[in-house]
């Protein structure tokens, strides 16, 4: 099978300093991966660069087969329509309420209010938020309950690719919990292929098929958890805290 | 984490959605979907429209036919047109796969939800009053909590005063350099057309009655008196009042106001009381260069159209216009600038946390801020109508 994402031999930078280099994994149907590095390894970056936002120095990116480099406008943009992204912090829009939040990418390809009725009160659903909470601006909805609006809104128009940066950061534990088994839940159900960064190592290792492992300006590793962990480089030992210390 | 899941709908599958009749000997249809029924190839309106017209239709017709769903890609949008056009109630015979039968069942059990909260009658014809009363009210708060930050500024003036160490002048002195020094140039500018527009327009109104001691008095005392201090501060409250709004705005919503109060600093004096300070002295002076650049140009103009000497009509300023004038402008101009911070300071001070309020404040702000500017220039009009001539 053809895989979703392909990143082969890509350099991204930051502001003009180089941040990644030689950069190579994929990512394949109905399979989530997981992003993971240190604070400030260009995680982020490097999903700015899929959603091509930003064009990587070197390398290319494959997104549905087509190289991200060469499109159009027009066609990043139809391509950018297949894929849900939730956003750090969720990235809400502010003066729209939860319903018109969730019915944005909908309304954006040009659907009308009677098909986009229905598919807010699905993705809302799928996201386990009842339906009184349409209504509701973001600033009157907690942390939890943001993140899953922005979930909402990712899986709203049926994307073939979702993008998840930190969906976890500023949970409590127990928010993160329920957001990690709502995605587990959503991946059974709807075979969800995914690409998400995250510190957090309880949802890598509930959620992700495979982790990429970034770092020191490259790929360190990449593979099954289980894997991982049996590796003898301090890095990888040190993020996933085999040696007693801290992922930073 | 177990093996990927295999999935339900596939965005490979590039056919479009077809729909075949087939004839089956017992008399009923095989109705045959194939091609991919999904948001994106369902996305053209016409197409859409026409699909699920023909869904209906051949169902209505046949309510006994088979539907073989089987080689069609599915994925909710898919399952969610196939239900509108059986009007909710499948068909009898349907023949699907686990993965597209999972869909139809979800769709069972989604609520429908609303953009809007549902009111009832009462609620409905309730809103004016409501409305009403609530602008009442914030405007009441509103007065009431800028008086509050008027009486805070004058405690932390006395406690400048007693304790002159704590006076945070690095930030008054940012704020002399953001809010004055800056806006010098656009202040000179438009002091200067202002003046220029009222000598063109007096002279033409007094030519030939030899009034010349009356034009230098119409442009002095406009100048000195209303238009300089005004003009000063309704450009202040625009370039300045509106940065003030949104600077305090973001702090808010970035919880850097929080952090100050957690750190056991005064945020009012940190932050408000150096803007209120920098106001009320750079306004005056702000006015002052107004008004300079308003009789320059004004007698410079109608030295020009008068064919008379630009320092005859200079010299006979000060006696034409007293300087309690100058004076009543400048002292306004004051007024004016701790006016403008307040009203500033406050709408910052307590921004919803979202983009759309921060602009909505600061526009509130500036048109606040001139309103408030005028109305209390109008108050002095009328209160010292008789001083100064």
């Amino acid at each position: 099978m053809d895989p979703i994402v392909s990143f082969e031999n890509v350099e991204v930078d930051y502001d003009g300093r180089p941040v990644l280099k030689d950069i190579c994994f994929e990512v394949q149907p109905g399979e989530i991966v997981g992003l993971a590095g240190p604070s400030g390894s260009g995680k982020t970056t490097l999903l700015s660069h899929l959603i091509g936002l930003k064009r990587p120095v070197r390398g290319s990116i494959r997104l549905f087969g087509e190289q991200l480099t060469f499109l159009s406008p027009a066609a990043q943009r139809r391509l950018r329509q297949r894929i849900g992204v939730l956003f750090q912090g969720g990235a809400l829009l502010s003066s729209l309420n939860v319903y018109e939040n969730v019915a944005l990418p909908l309304l954006e390809m040009g659907f009308s209010d009677a098909w986009i009725q229905p598919m807010v009160s699905l993705a809302l659903s799928l996201a386990g938020l009842p339906p009184e909470n349409a209504p509701r601006m973001p600033s009157e909805l907690s942390g939890g309950m943001v993140t899953r609006v922005a979930l909402a809104r990712g899986l709203v128009a049926e994307p073939e690719l979702l993008l998840l940066d930190e969906p976890t950061a500023g949970l409590d534990p127990i928010v993160a919990d329920a957001f990690i088994a709502l995605m587990g839940d959503l991946q059974k159900s709807l075979g969800i292929t995914a690409l998400m960064i995250s510190h957090d190592l309880r949802a890598l290792e509930r959620l992700c098929h495979r982790i990429v492992l970034v770092g020191d300006g490259h790929l360190i590793a990449q593979g099954q958890l289980h894997d991982l962990k049996q590796k003898a480089d301090s890095r990888i030992r040190s993020f996933f805290r085999l040696d007693g210390e801290r992922a930073s | 984490m177990s093996d990927p899941a295999p999935r339900s709908r596939s965005g490979n599958d590039m056919r479009p959605p077809s729909l075949e009749r087939v004839g089956m000997p017992g008399g009923s249809a095989r109705i045959v979907l194939s091609g991919a029924w999904t948001l994106r190839r369902l996305q053209n309106p016409k197409r859409l429209a026409s699909l699920e017209k023909e869904i209906h239709l051949i169902h209505a017709q046949d309510p006994a036919g088979h539907w073989d769903l089987m080689g069609a890609t599915l994925d909710h949008f898919g399952a969610l047109l196939l239900r509108r056009g059986w009007l909710s109630s499948p068909p009898v015979h349907l023949e699907l796969t686990p993965s597209q039968a999972s869909l139809f069942a979800r769709w069972e059990r989604i609520p429908p939800c609303s953009p809007q909260k549902v009111k009832d009658g009462l609620e409905v014809w309730l809103r004016p009053a409501r409305w009403i009363s609530r602008i009442l009210l914030d405007s009441l708060a509103l007065m009431g909590l800028i008086v509050f930050l008027f009486l805070n500024f004058l405690r932390q003036l006395g406690t400048s005063v007693a304790k002159p160490h704590r006076i945070p002048f690095q930030e008054i002195s940012r704020n002399l350099y953001q809010m004055g020094f800056k806006a010098l140039g656009i202040i000179a500018i438009v002091g200067s057309l202002i003046g220029i527009v009222i000598s063109y327009l007096a002279a033409l109104q007094l030519q030939g009655f030899a009034l010349r001691g009356f034009l230098v008095f119409i442009i002095g005392i406009s100048i000195v008196r209303e238009l300089g201090p005004t003009l000063a501060a309704v450009l202040v409250a625009g370039r300045s009042g509106s940065a003030i709004t949104a600077e305090l705005g973001v702090m808010r919503i970035r919880g850097e106001i929080d952090a100050y109060r957690a750190m056991g600093i005064d945020p009012l004096y940190r932050l408000i009381f150096p803007r209120l300070v920098a106001l009320l002295i750079l306004l005056p002076l702000l006015v002052g260069w107004s008004d300079f650049f308003g009789i320059i140009t004004g007698l410079g103009a109608a030295a020009l159209t008068l064919h008379a000497s630009f320092l005859s009509l200079v010299r006979q300023l000060p006696r034409l216009v007293p300087l309690f004038n100058l004076w009543f402008g400048i002292i306004k101009g004051g007024f004016f600038g701790l006016l403008i911070g307040l009203v500033a300071c406050r709408l910052g001070w307590d921004v919803p946390p979202d983009a759309a309020s921060l602009g909505q404040e600061t526009t509130r702000s500036v048109v606040l801020s001139i309103t408030l500017v005028i109305a209390l220039d109008a108050l002095a009009a009328v209160l010292f109508r008789r001083t100064g001539f």
